[in-house]
């Protein structure tokens, strides 16, 4: 055993070698290795974990130093107790990955030991320590020291507020979403509209003083004109109450329009970044998202928030600055009086917060039960033809039938919530109202300290008083609704964006050469998709990517573009680490034909040059010929103008997969990556495909994932895949000749195809038509909930 | 992108608008004559590549069903040629364009729309949930038998008509 063997126990430095974000190492354990720690022994590495060996939770340590392994469990009161194993007896080292929790296994000569057991919080980080202990058994026990050197955009997953550690995924803590900063982050948007909302502001107060004037117009009228029968008076009280009616209607008329204006620009602007931004997120995201709830928050959240700054917004200005204006015009009329109809105004305040909080938590419900109907028919109505053909109508009805009843339920609860606390709240208004109007009286009739014509403003004054608080107890279910808007929204905003716009920046001459070193893959915290893969496919070299289904096929190649990242490895493209690269450069050099042709609502020469616009006809009409697609567009009443609606329905499975193939010719790229894509067409289509996909992969380098093992004869290479590893690699007679996992799948799929044939002989013509089509509905069943 | 490797191996040809005629014969067929091979062909059909957007004057030329080859751009024809190849393409492509809207009347899910076009006045019922689009600045309208009618740009449309169109996309 060599290497590393500094001595250094520096606190310091044996924290840098914690193989975990935000972990430091606990003093107890500290103490007890420099006790236990022989002269030349340092630590190489320290995992933390979450379980102790009998599966309970308690906080454990695996340290790994240049001569043994140490594992300690440290109790609440800082008793450590610990075993170690000597590493040079170490023969492998294994790790377990079970449900919800793994382990560490090593293996002597004769047997297997445990040595730690993990929750899955600390998955990643043994997994990455069982690698490089192994590393370490292989290379004679020669440590290498360990470097965290995972890219810095992978994981560091920060808050961008706070900088305190954040959801995964999420740029923002819990602690930086609280409903203030929420608001705060809302009224953000309204920054660029300054100078518009200060005219809005004008034009609202001067629309409330117009309307606080009317009460005293009536006062003046009844004390000063009725009471003392002032003629002369009369015209010009009347005049001054109409022009005030008409002055506060345009008013009305412009504040009214400058919030919408208002609303809708925010609206705007809160949609473009929100799209803009899932734009900008990366694959995962949207493999974890539901496409209705996503639809949901761009559309319907948006809405909410415009509606609560149009309406909303607007109604708590008016409301809160005729409380001011009023309780002033109040208090300096009569201020005893001015108390009394103050005496409500503690109940409603703390009636409208108990309410506030039962009812966020209803909205909420309600969001979410939305958001499951928008996301329920998402996924059913593009499905549409797999329900027929299996007769589900019906229960696809009741299944619909019941997301709605939750959702009428929950509005229902919601309603409820809503007839208690109004009716609650105006009684207790009506209590105010009914004090004033037994005090005041008694003051007009006994003390006659106040006239008539106070008393009567008065009132009105208090009416106008209690509204605004009615009004904004009211509102606080719109804020509530919107609060829960905000959230929906921000959580997208807030989503880490894809790692290909903070990525590398190399653009290097595409020529096609792949190399992955030891490259690992999990989505999330699952289980590892591909485990230690390493290849190397040369420029213009064909590819043929074999396996069972859930082999790891389609992650590996959606590796290749960048679209998911490796969580341990590397990947060369040319020489250049896909983490140096400018991913967007690199996509654009590869060529993607799936199995499921996406084309964009357009004509067809648009989903063509989608990836090249400013092709040259000639460059187009070659593509589409070359893609064996011309002939058929040629058909086509409306030519390269025909319009493909919504997922290019008109058009069969394999005309669309020529247009795509004729894209990617189009763009010429050096790579090209062909998922299954013959697999869901019939065998005439397949021929032509085949046909045009001979002549887009010749001289670039292919990667193919096929499902009919027959069209991989002529690959340069065949690389079968099983649980994730690489299990044999060659060329078709090399693997056939190994009688191995290839020769085996061939074996099944000549067996399958003979079966059919020998169906298909018995059969009527029309039956074969009839299987075919079938055929057809299975395998697109299969790609929808795949 | 050049002539890269798939493009090599197809079979496609351009033809020099130089070096064709395409003309009507004294029985009304068309012919196709390739001056430098001189061969003729009769009875051809030509089909525009893009008869709705007129994005280009590009055109296929058939003969039996197949392709003989395409003309990247027509109007580089002769005059003859060019004005044969256009009697084709109007007889065979019947786009009307509108140019003026005088009423759009709704009536359940369908709406009757009394237009003037480029080949006369007309009254047509459109699906307007549906059959009404706009992409850039054309608007195109498929009304209830699936003919086409275009709008190759609604700003020259009359405010009165493009106001009553804005409505239905």
């Amino acid at each position: 055993m060599e290497a590393n063997n500094s001595g250094s126990n520096d606190w310091n430095d044996w924290n840098n070698k914690i193989m975990a974000e935000g972990k430091e190492l606990p003093g107890f354990l500290v103490e007890k290795l420099r006790e236990i720690m022989e002269e030349n022994e340092s630590p190489l590495v320290f995992v933390p974990s979450d379980l102790n060996l009998q599966g309970n939770f308690q906080e454990s340590w695996l340290v790994l130093t240049n001569k043994r392994i140490i594992a300690a469990t440290i109790s609440k009161d800082g008793m450590v107790e610990y075993k170690t194993y000597a590493l040079t007896l170490v023969k492998s080292a294994k790790l377990v990955n079970g449900y919800g929790s793994g382990a560490i296994k090593i293996q002597y000569e004769f047997h297997v030991v445990e040595i730690i057991r993990f929750t899955k919080k600390y998955l990643k980080y043994f997994s990455q320590f069982a690698r490089y202990l192994q590393k370490i058994i292989e290379n004679n026990y020669k440590a290498e020291i360990w470097e965290n050197n995972e890219h810095p955009g992978l994981n560091a997953n920060r808050c961008r507020e706070c900088g305190r550690p954040a959801p995964e995924g999420l740029t923002l803590c819990n602690r930086c979403q609280t409903k203030k900063k929420m608001m705060k982050r809302l009224f953000g948007y309204l920054k660029p509209y300054t100078a518009r909302i200060i005219l809005m502001l004008m034009t609202t107060f001067a629309f409330t003083l117009v309307g606080l004037i009317q009460p005293y117009l009536q006062k003046f009228m009844i004390d000063e004109v009725l009471t003392k029968k002032q003629l002369d008076l009369l015209k010009f009280i009347v005049i001054a109450i109409l022009a005030a009616h008409i002055f506060r209607s345009v008013l009305q008329g412009l504040r009214s329009f400058q919030l919408t204006y208002l609303g809708q620009k925010i609206t705007f602007d809160l949609r473009s970044d929100v799209y803009s931004h899932l734009q900008k997120l990366s694959l995962s995201y949207f493999d974890k998202s539901m496409t209705g709830a996503i639809m949901t928050r761009v559309t319907g959240d948006t809405q909410e928030l415009q509606q609560f700054i149009v309406n909303g917004l607007e109604e708590i200005i008016i409301e809160v600055f005729t409380m001011i204006i009023i309780a002033y015009f109040l208090f300096v009329m009569d201020w005893q009086l001015a108390l009394i109809v103050l005496i409500p105004a503690p109940i409603i305040y703390f009636g409208t917060k108990y309410y506030n909080k039962n009812i966020r938590r209803v909205y909420r419900r309600i969001w979410r039960k939305r958001s499951n109907m928008n996301a329920s028919l998402g996924g059913t109505i593009p499905g549409i033809r797999v329900i027929k053909a299996f007769a589900k109508e019906d229960e696809e009805i009741k299944r619909f039938h019941n997301i709605m009843e939750d959702f009428y339920q929950e509005n229902i609860k919601a309603a409820k919530y809503q007839s208690i606390f109004s009716p609650a709240l105006s009684v207790t208004t009506v209590i105010g109202s009914v004090l004033i109007w037994g005090y005041g009286g008694y003051r007009v009739i006994v003390e006659n300290s106040i006239t008539v014509g106070t008393l009567i403003a008065f009132t009105s004054y208090m009416w106008q008083f209690y509204q605004p608080i009615q009004r904004l107890s009211n509102l606080s279910v719109q804020y509530q609704r919107a609060l829960t808007a905000i959230e929906r929204v921000f959580e997208i905003l807030d989503q880490k964006p894809e790692f290909v716009l903070e990525g590398g920046m190399q653009k290097p001459e595409i020529k096609g050469e792949i190399v992955f070193e030891n490259v690992s893959f999990r989505y999330r915290d699952e289980e590892e998709v591909l485990n230690n893969v390493s290849l190397r496919i040369k420029p213009g070299e064909m590819v043929g990517l074999v396996g069972s289904s859930g082999s790891g096929k389609t992650t590996l190649v959606n590796l290749i573009p960048g679209f998911y990242l490796p969580t341990e490895g590397n990947i060369w493209i040319d020489g250049v680490n896909l983490l140096d690269m400018d991913l967007r450069y690199l996509r654009s050099r590869i060529g993607f034909v799936l199995q499921e042709p996406f084309l964009f609502p357009g004509t067809i020469w648009e989903n063509i040059t989608y990836g090249k616009p400013d092709a040259t006809l000639e460059e187009v009409i070659s593509a589409a010929k070359a893609a064996n697609a011309h002939d058929f567009i040629m058909e086509l009443s409306e030519g390269y103008d025909t319009y493909v609606g919504e997922r290019g329905v008109g058009l069969s499975g394999g005309q669309k997969q020529r247009i795509s193939i004729a894209r990617a010719i189009l763009t010429n790229p050096a790579i090209l990556i062909l998922d299954e894509a013959t697999s869901s067409v019939d065998t005439e289509a397949e021929k032509l495909i085949q046909e045009a996909l001979d002549r887009l992969t010749k001289n670039r380098t292919t990667i193919a994932i096929a499902h009919r093992l027959s069209t991989l004869k002529n690959a340069d290479k065949i690389i079968v895949l099983a649980h994730g590893e690489i299990v044999e690699e060659g060329k078709h007679e090399e693997l056939m000749a190994k009688n191995g996992v290839f020769r085996q799948l061939v074996e099944i799929q000549s067996e399958i195809i003979r079966d059919r044939d020998n169906v298909k002989e018995m059969d009527f013509p029309g039956d074969r038509e009839l299987m075919r089509a079938r055929d057809r509905d299975r395998d697109r069943n299969r790609m929808t909930f795949k | 992108m050049g002539r890269d490797i798939a493009m090599e191996q197809i079979d496609i040809k351009f033809f020099d608008p130089d070096k064709i005629r395409i003309y009507i014969d004294e029985n009304g067929e068309f012919i196709l004559e390739d001056k430098i091979m001189g061969e003729c062909f009769k009875g051809i059909e030509i089909k525009a590549l893009f008869p709705v957007t007129r994005k280009a004057n590009t055109v296929s030329v058939f003969h039996d069903r197949k392709e003989l080859g395409i003309i990247l751009d027509y109007k580089k024809l002769d005059d003859v040629s060019r004005e044969t190849v256009e009697k084709i393409i109007n007889e065979t492509y019947f786009i009307p364009e509108i140019v003026k809207i005088y009423k759009i009347k709704e009536e359940n899910r369908l709406s009757s729309w009394d237009i003037a076009t480029d080949k006369g006045e007309v009254k047509i019922q459109v699906h307007h949930g549906r059959d009404v689009s706009l992409r850039g600045s054309k608007a195109y309208i498929r009304d209830n038998n699936g003919n086409l009618y275009i709008i190759r740009d609604i700003n020259k449309l009359d405010v009165k008509s493009r106001k009553m169109l804005m409505a239905y996309v």
